[in-house]
């Protein structure tokens, strides 16, 4: 256990560019997610058709390869962006098409009465959508939400490949530095990750127990 | 070429197209496998989950601490963990060497994280599939006279399938863009050669877009292969 005592402090405080990271990209996707997932719902052309073209272009295509795109053309466009913010954009724009599908998911499901009955007492699209149909659906969308954002807590890890100093880049380099422990060094990442990915999970499951 | 524009040449030129084409045949490559074994693994987890006989209960406790365990942790750890840990240890150096003599020690330890990292998945899909169809198929196939087998294959295993092939098309598609990240690894995939091509050219935006071009035509076509064969079987099964 020595290798994971003697880098413990230096792996550990990698996990704040993880969560930083995870807690952007969470609040980024919630929103943009959103605003995607009406935008495809929409009956105007110039909103509907990108969305779409968005939404299915970011779930055909692997992280890595989003994340590299994003990160070279920021760099080519001469703005001097930290891989940090470029990773943290590329996982809000790419989770946020899952967020979407979720997110229309959960208004399709919310019968078209109560959308009907709300327009016939008077208040406009947006209201309706703001204030009858997106609570009913938010409940429903939880458990489909949690789960995808356990999906992008692993996926931070990916940011190792442009470099940032995250957790699991910091378990890497401990790693390389030592040579000897693989087994103890990533088991032990394993285990951080799964507290955190399993934790979650359990307390989503809480509040579904309570909602109900 | 001037400052800023896109040379395409350096995507469909011959060097670049023999790379990009290289790379692609180890992705679907990898693919293939990972489905195929990712299935068979996952069916088997699911089927120890769903057993009830109590003589079975400790085969059950280490289905369910696979699936959370293997679900709740990043490929990449998975990834690390075969390659650097796993494939260093001499016995099984010894022992994949027939198979590591056909591929590369880095593919084969990229198809096993593969495999153990969706397998989970694949296990939770068959799992919720199986439970979904009501035990009175079984139950009433068994009273008309049907052997437990025949009741399983020929009742449950159709409604089973007929279920799980929507989510398991998208497992096709996630499997798919798990194979990028092998590149961490080296295995020489589609996104390593597009590394490589971007990295000694700079043209990032025409070897990436390509690259995103091919990946997305790859998970498309998985994507309505699985819907014509949920079509195909429906029919089948429908009379």
């Amino acid at each position: 256990m020595s290798a994971v005592w003697n880098n413990l402090g230096y792996m550990l405080g990698g996990l704040r560019f993880t969560l930083s990271i995870a807690l952007v990209a969470i609040l980024g996707s919630l929103v943009l997610g959103t605003l995607m997932a009406v935008a495809r719902m929409s009956h105007r052309p110039w909103l509907h058709y990108p969305a779409v073209l968005l939404i299915e272009a970011a779930r055909s295509v692997p992280l890595v390869l989003f994340i590299f795109f994003t990160y070279f053309m920021i760099a080519a466009q001469g703005y001097d962006v930290s891989a940090f913010w470029s990773c943290s954009l590329a996982l809000t724009i790419y989770i946020s098409a899952y967020v979407a599908e979720i997110v229309r998911g959960g208004i399709i499901g919310i019968d078209a009465g109560q959308s009907e009955a709300a327009r016939a007492t008077g208040l406009s699209n947006a209201a309706t959508l703001r204030h009858v149909v997106l609570p009913q659906a938010v409940r429903r969308m939880m458990p489909a939400l949690v789960s995808q954002m356990i999906v992008l807590i692993k996926d931070t890890s990916v940011a190792t490949i442009i470099g940032i100093p995250e957790f699991f880049t910091r378990v890497l380099e401990a790693n390389a530095r030592t040579l000897a422990y693989p087994f103890q060094l990533l088991l032990f990442a394993a285990a951080v990750y799964f507290v955190i990915c399993y934790g979650l999970s359990l307390l989503s499951r809480r509040l579904e127990l309570k909602a109900s | 070429m001037t400052n800023g524009g896109v040379d395409w040449s350096v995507v469909f030129g011959p060097e670049g197209r023999e790379l990009l084409l290289s790379g692609l045949a180890i992705t679907l490559q990898l693919t293939l496998y990972a489905v195929v074994l990712s299935s068979i693994v996952g069916t088997v987890v699911a089927l120890a989950r769903v057993s009830t006989s109590p003589r079975l209960a400790p085969l059950r406790w280490a289905a369910t601490a696979y699936t959370e365990a293997c679900r709740n942790v990043p490929f990449l750890i998975h990834l690390s963990l075969w390659n650097f840990g796993i494939f260093s240890l001499s016995w099984v150096l010894a022992v994949t060497e027939p198979v590591r003599d056909l591929y590369t020690t880095q593919f084969v330890a990229g198809l096993c994280a593969l495999v153990t990292y969706r397998s989970s998945y694949m296990a939770e899909i068959v799992r919720s599939g199986y439970q979904s169809v009501p035990r009175g198929q079984l139950e009433a196939a068994r009273s008309t006279g049907l052997t437990y087998r025949d009741a399983t294959l020929r009742v449950m295993l159709p409604q089973v399938v007929r279920i799980i092939l929507p989510p398991l098309g998208n497992q096709c598609v996630s499997i798919t863009k798990n194979t990028a990240l092998v590149l961490v690894i080296g295995v020489p995939d589609l996104v390593y050669q597009a590394y490589q091509i971007q990295s000694t050219t700079f043209q990032f935006f025409a070897v990436f877009g390509a690259t995103m071009v091919i990946f997305s035509a790859v998970c498309l076509t998985e994507g309505a292969l699985l819907n014509l064969l949920a079509g195909r079987l429906n029919r089948r099964w429908a009379g």
